[in-house]
């Protein structure tokens, strides 16, 4: 089923989860080097930044091979056919190459193999969209084809994009061909979200689905968005009222029980998050705090944003600060040790950048003139096909 | 998982039983991490409340009184910066252990604080006339300053983009390309120059061992404004014939990787550097209009396969250490 070498993915996370301990000091120096010594890794597993650079050069370096052949042909294909065909041909090219680099040369995360998911996808997806395919349609194929991309080569980036052209598809499907009513494509998507969380959380742990753990962690993350999504009562009612031909202003039928989950929900998730010692429910579930906030305010005008914002900040610290004063000393299995904070160097450059992004920059000063008019640079590599 | 893992290379006999026994206990005497999440919560609580208050002081200025905002503003910026100084441990120029996570929040909202202040006084009093260069200068000797004594990368952040405010550029990650108009040949030099202060700067933390965990922060500015400037320069300075500011690109990246070893152990300055070099080669060939756009299309391809080489290659050089 998975594309990768079995036994090199094996030894990939053994030596991941040795290097883990071995940090901690559990194991010897020499117990570290006879596992590196028993289990080598061959993979080709370059670092973020190169697998980054790598996925664009990839992706760009088959656009313009596809410019070129459409090019080479411009006089054969009149026909949307058979431009449809040519994408067709260079997917199956991009397929070909992206076995080939997964096994030959044992590409791993590499960023190639990334960049030939992406091209091979997107080629498919154009060529169907140019034979005239409906929606419905194209969504189901996307799904079909993601699923099977995902058991093949399971990155992480594609578990998310799989289980979102699964809600996309329950979604065209129930819309376009059932035409279901909002409530009850709100009570699918429920119900889905659900089963994915449950189902992840079952696999997550089984050694046997070791090579989808990781990526599936992710789906996990997703799935309590989305069901966070499919009771929000503005997701409902901007959706739904579309659907309903509600009138602006006018509310949604159920409202009342839509409230009540856009603010009980997250509520749920910390909990479940401490009770459980869950990340995931806990990042979300502070995270969908906003969303929830957020969605009150589009509604009901309580107070002023600055007064919420001044409010929200206030408690915030004083939540963060009590809490970080009450757990110096571990409790009830919470730490606020720094030591389990990832310093590795990427993390940190990340968080440089943040900073400097967020940090309120001051206004530049308008006597050097002649500022906010246009970028002359802004082409670059994207836009020159 | 984890312990089975560890499981099977105790079967092989690689992992000892007193390993394997403090493997199993250090998994089921895990604790639960939350610095991190508090952290965060932390980090957005301080924004939100910056931000919350500039804009509530902003539409209440006619009932308050503007003495009384200066007045609070001060205040909250001089409590931070007072707590900071009594917590701090005594100064020195190597990387210092923050005293707790709420110090490093508290120096980061007195130096917010500070900022709105001067802008304040400023906007309100026009305390500076029409020095504008001074209403940005004190900020930035604060900033400076606060970002060494306190041992701050945040701080270090603001002070640098404040640095290049007051030489008329926007350094925000997202602004950097679009909110600047490099038409403007002034821009473009302010640019070049600033970029060469931070690379400056950044071999100065590391040789005079003047905080030298800053070199990260200083390069990393350094490189994007350099590199963007030289890009904008092809297009508004001297046209040089053909290549000129390629190979100007590519002579300062030579030089950074032989004499910066931040820029040589780094693949995230080695990327950046060969896509900056792309995509100024890809512009200068799009200007050139070859004309046949077989030939362009090729040469573009020819240019990414060389893209991919380099990216490989530098792969394989931080492989090697």
């Amino acid at each position: 089923m998975i594309a990768y070498n079995k036994e090199q993915l094996d030894n990939f996370m053994i030596q991941e989860a040795a290097e883990a301990v071995k940090e901690k000091g559990l194991i010897s120096q020499e117990e570290w080097e006879a596992i590196q010594a028993k289990h080598p890794v061959k993979l080709y597993t370059p670092n973020i930044f190169v697998r980054i650079g790598l996925a664009l050069a990839v992706i760009i370096g088959a656009l313009l091979v596809n410019g070129l052949f459409l090019l080479m042909g411009t006089d054969l294909l009149r026909a949307a056919s058979s431009v449809a065909g040519i994408e067709f041909f260079l997917g199956i090219v991009c397929y070909f190459l992206l076995e080939l680099y997964t096994h030959a040369k044992p590409h791993y995360f590499s960023g190639i193999d990334d960049g030939l998911i992406i091209v091979t996808g997107g080629m498919m997806i154009t060529g169907f969209i140019l034979m005239e395919m409906n929606p419905t349609g194209v969504t189901f194929l996307t799904m079909f084809m993601s699923i099977i991309f995902f058991v093949r080569f399971p990155l992480r980036w594609l578990g998310v994009f799989t289980y979102g052209s699964i809600l996309a598809f329950v979604f065209a499907f129930l819309v376009n061909v059932i035409p279901a009513p909002a409530l009850v494509l709100s009570i699918v998507i429920f119900i889905l979200s659900l089963a994915t969380f449950m189902l992840t959380r079952k696999v997550i742990t089984q050694y046997r689905f070791r090579y989808y753990s990781e990526p599936i962690s992710w789906v996990s993350y997703a799935a309590l968005l989305s069901l966070y999504a499919s009771v929000n009562y503005f997701v409902v009612r901007e959706i739904g009222g579309n659907m309903m031909a509600l009138e602006p202003g006018e509310a949604l039928p159920l409202g009342w029980f839509f409230w009540i989950t856009t603010c009980v929900v997250p509520l749920i998730y910390i909990y479940l998050g401490i009770t459980k010692k869950s990340r995931v429910c806990l990042v979300t579930g502070l995270t969908l705090v906003a969303a929830t906030v957020y969605t009150v305010r589009q509604y009901y005008y309580l107070l002023p944003v600055e007064s919420v914002m001044c409010i929200a900040g206030f408690v915030m610290v004083g939540i963060a600060a009590l809490l970080l004063r009450y757990l110096k000393t571990p409790k009830h299995g919470f730490t606020t040790s720094e030591e389990h904070i990832d310093h590795s160097k990427e993390k940190s450059i990340l968080e440089s950048l943040i900073i400097a992004q967020t940090m309120s920059a001051p206004q530049t000063p308008t006597d050097t003139g002649g500022f906010g008019g246009g970028s002359t640079i802004g082409g670059g590599a994207g836009g020159d096909y | 998982m984890n312990t089975r893992i560890f499981e099977n290379l105790f079967d092989e006999g690689l992992v000892s039983q007193e390993s394997m026994n403090k493997i199993r206990a250090a998994e089921t005497s895990k604790l639960f991490p939350v610095a991190w999440e508090l952290r965060t919560i932390l980090y957005l609580g301080v924004l939100l409340l910056s931000s919350g208050l500039g804009i509530l002081i902003y539409k209440h200025i006619d009932t308050i009184g503007h003495m009384a905002i200066i007045a609070l503003i001060a205040a909250i910026s001089l409590g931070c910066f007072i707590y900071a100084a009594k917590k701090k441990p005594a100064f020195t120029w190597q990387k210092m252990r923050t005293p707790s996570v709420l110090y490093d929040y508290l120096v980061l909202l007195g130096c917010l604080t500070f900022v709105s202040f001067v802008t304040y006084l400023q906007a309100q009093y026009n305390v500076f006339g029409t020095l504008y260069g001074t209403a940005t200068f004190i900020p930035l000797i604060v900033l400076t300053f606060s970002a060494y004594y306190f041992d701050h990368l945040g701080v270090l952040c603001m002070a640098i983009t404040n640095l290049a405010a007051w030489m008329g550029v926007n350094v925000t990650p997202r602004y950097l390309i679009t909110a600047n108009d490099f038409s403007s040949e002034r821009i473009v030099y302010a640019g070049l120059l600033l970029g060469l202060i931070c690379i400056g700067m950044s071999w100065l933390s590391k040789h005079k061992q003047w905080k030298a965990h800053f070199e990260f922060t200083y390069m990393n500015f350094g490189v994007h404004v350099l590199y963007v400037s030289m890009i904008a320069a092809h297009f508004t300075l001297l046209r040089w014939p053909f290549f000129g500011w390629v190979l100007m690109m590519g002579a300062v990246s030579y030089l950074l990787y032989r004499f910066f070893p931040v820029v040589r152990n780094s693949a995230y300055f080695l990327v950046v550097m060969a896509l900056y070099i792309y995509v100024q080669l890809i512009i200068i060939i799009t200007e050139t209009n070859i004309g046949d756009i077989g030939g362009y299309l090729f040469i573009c391809l020819l240019l990414t396969g060389l893209l991919i080489y380099a990216l490989v290659t530098i792969n394989r050089k931080m492989k090697k250490k």
